[in-house]
């Protein structure tokens, strides 16, 4: 049991990420990867969704009948989602803006959904509680290295802080949308490459 | 009939806690949220026209009285505009003598890298002291002294729009 516990935990990180292996959430993902603080910023806002909706869709999952199962998850989910924002709005105003209209629409984020769906509704609050901070943690993770590298390709800075040579000519690019694609695409080669058991030769 | 009410009851039921929690953050952040508004529109009037001391409405969110010492020194006026990709709010301070004294923007959701640089000073500088008919960008008018960004035109020209149309329409005696 506490081997499963670990696992629940541990499987968002790599072997089943959000978003480099389900491939959900790619919207959001995409849109707000410009700079490493603002990815850290959506993962951080993401985590804490993920992580109260799977625990009180996992508390409530008994007496949820199946029929209205879904408005109940869209409400529970869009309540964390509003708490978030006006926290945003209220403590870290500038983050806020910057994120603008991507952390109200975590409400509709399909990895949210998706865990309220397929694993917090079945299975039990210490399990959904782990596997929702696991995903939170694999989202974050992902997303604040996308944004790191866009940053530092298409700014030449890290966190705002210049990291190459003044001489560097960034490639703007990177910042636009197609550079968002384009780093994502290398991402999930090397996660296949490096990390799935049997996978690319 | 009795399982039906059961799926009225639990919605219900759900939704009142969700109503409950989020009336208790609204309270809890409110106040907060509007300081911020409210601090940020102050630093920006302040940041439009250093010289002033103090700020007075004149026409709400659109037009402020800059004074220092009790002596008016001018106006800060707020200009919109439709940029490259969203609406771009920006403040000016205009001294008496009609030229401006600073230019902010407010909020613009301009490409990042590209039609975002026109919140920086390098842009914005080029703005203080001009007169009316200085604000037009050098490409687009003999009399303009205001460089557009290279691969922002549209952003930039924006602006320069916005400034010299809101500051046209106070020269006209259509605000106050």
């Amino acid at each position: 049991m506490k081997k499963g516990l670990l696992h629940e935990l541990t499987k968002g990180i790599i072997e089943e990420n959000p978003i480099l292996i389900i491939m959900l959430g790619l919207c959001p993902t995409l849109a707000v990867s410009t700079s490493a603080a603002n990815g850290l910023g959506m993962g951080a806002a993401f985590c804490f969704v993920v992580i109260g909706s799977n625990l009180v869709i996992s508390l409530i999952r008994s007496i949820v009948p199946s029929q209205i199962r879904i408005p109940v998850y869209i409400t529970v989910i869009s309540t964390f989602v509003t708490i978030v924002d006006y926290a945003l709005k209220a403590y870290l105003p500038l983050l806020s803006r910057s994120l603008g209209v991507f952390v109200p629409l975590i409400v509709v984020n399909c990895i949210v959904m998706g865990r309220a769906e397929a694993f917090a509704s079945r299975n039990g609050v210490a399990a959904s509680l782990m596997d929702g901070i696991g995903m939170g943690i694999g989202f974050t993770l992902i997303i604040t290295l996308l944004g790191a590298v866009r940053e530092l390709l298409g700014n030449g800075t890290v966190f705002g802080f210049p990291v190459l040579p003044s001489a560097f000519q960034p490639f703007l690019l990177f910042i636009l949308p197609p550079g968002a694609f384009l780093v994502i695409g290398f991402m999930m080669a090397a996660q296949k490459k490096f990390f799935q058991k049997g996978g690319a030769r | 009939m009795k399982g039906q009410l059961r799926l009225v009851l639990v919605l219900f039921l759900v939704c009142g806690i969700a109503a409950g929690a989020l009336s208790f953050v609204n309270a809890a952040t409110r106040e907060r949220i509007a300081g911020f508004a409210r601090q940020e529109r102050e630093e920006a009037l302040k940041q439009v026209f250093p010289d002033a001391e103090e700020f007075r409405e004149v026409l709400p969110g659109r037009q402020w009285e800059a004074a220092a010492g009790g002596q008016a020194l001018g106006f800060v006026f707020a200009a919109s505009i439709q940029g490259y990709s969203g609406p771009i709010l920006s403040f000016f301070g205009l001294d008496t003598g009609n030229a401006l004294t600073g230019v902010k923007v407010l909020s613009h959701s301009e490409t990042p890298g590209l039609g975002a640089k026109i919140t920086e000073e390098k842009f914005l500088k080029q703005f203080r002291g001009r007169s009316a008919e200085e604000i037009a960008l050098r490409r687009d008018d003999p009399k303009g002294q205001i460089d557009a960004i290279s691969a922002a035109t549209i952003s930039s020209r924006a602006v320069t729009v916005s400034l010299r149309s809101t500051l046209e329409q106070f020269l006209k005696g259509e605000l106050k």
